[in-house]
């Protein structure tokens, strides 16, 4: 406990910090554009979309008495709302690139962006 | 024999405590049953005190008791996959003997939100949760860091009274 800073501890944290900027780099700037967006309720599909077509996609649990509103525009999607206690997911902002994800953990929703050749449903188990 | 049983019970009582304040906190990170890990303070406290047995004894007791008083089956489930990769990441750490409080701390935070992950991915049955991971993982180094400090302050003021 009385040991000092030494070189292993500055060796720890630059790995680490190198760690995290991987993360953040895949999480945001990785990959390609994507083509369709995918949302899944309860871990089960709920429906496909186009990338290129704005609109907006109601997401509804019947079970719950929860909702999300999924909105794609302009070649983006957002949570535009959640009746989520946290909506960490509204704020997780717009996402268009390939397998970028927004979750919706209380609610149990998550959309996804694929490219358009490793779209598929597939693509989420692995 | 007797006096270090009476420190971990006491220590135990100071976990709780965590606990309890920590339930009181709305920050989770947008996963249920996910918290801060203030009590990761008694377990670094204990593994530079005691050792990684009796870590892991206060840790796995608290798990369950506070799940049953703040929190749900769910929440112990959570709780002690985030409890059990932290603790033994950190054992290691110390055991290794070459790192400072403050890394041991960190990785256990970074672990502690490793664990909670998985669980969570397993129980939604999706990878997609680990879009969050990035965000864990700096969320877990600063608590870690946060927890590393207070650790080492306590420490530093308690460790007469256990040899004393």
């Amino acid at each position: 406990m009385e040991r000092k800073i030494g070189a292993a501890d500055i060796v720890l944290f630059l790995l680490l910090l190198v760690l995290a900027a991987l993360l953040f780099w895949r999480a945001f700037a990785y990959g390609k554009s994507g083509e369709t967006v995918e949302i899944t309720l309860h871990g089960k599909p709920y429906g496909v979309y186009a990338l290129s077509e704005d609109r907006v996609i109601l997401v509804e649990d019947p079970d719950r008495d929860a909702a999300n509103i999924v909105e794609i525009s302009g070649g983006k999607v957002h949570m535009s709302e959640a009746d989520c206690p946290d909506k960490l997911c509204v704020r997780q902002g717009e996402i268009s690139r390939d397998r970028q994800t927004i979750v919706c953990l209380p609610n149990q929703v998550i959309v996804t962006v694929y490219a358009a050749e490793e779209s598929g449903f597939d693509a989420v188990a692995e | 024999m007797k006096r270090q049983i009476g420190f971990l019970g006491m220590f135990l009582a100071f976990a709780l405590l965590c606990s309890y304040i920590e339930s009181l906190i709305p920050f989770s990170f947008g996963i249920p049953g996910m918290k801060l890990g203030l009590t990761n303070i008694v377990v670094v406290l204990l593994l530079y005190l005691y050792g990684p047995k009796e870590a892991l004894l206060v840790s796995v007791a608290r798990i369950i008791l506070a799940g049953f008083m703040f929190g749900n089956a769910f929440g112990i489930l959570y709780s002690m996959a985030g409890g059990l990769l932290s603790w033994l990441v950190m054992s290691l750490l110390v055991k290794i003997d070459r790192f400072h409080v403050y890394s041991v701390s960190i990785c256990g935070g970074i672990f502690h939100n490793l664990g909670q992950i998985l669980v969570a991915a397993l129980v939604m049955e999706s990878a997609g949760l680990f879009g969050y991971f990035p965000f864990l993982f700096a969320g877990g180094a600063l608590t870690g860091l946060l927890i590393g400090i207070i650790a080492k302050e306590v420490y530093r003021r308690i460790v007469r009274l256990k040899n004393g």
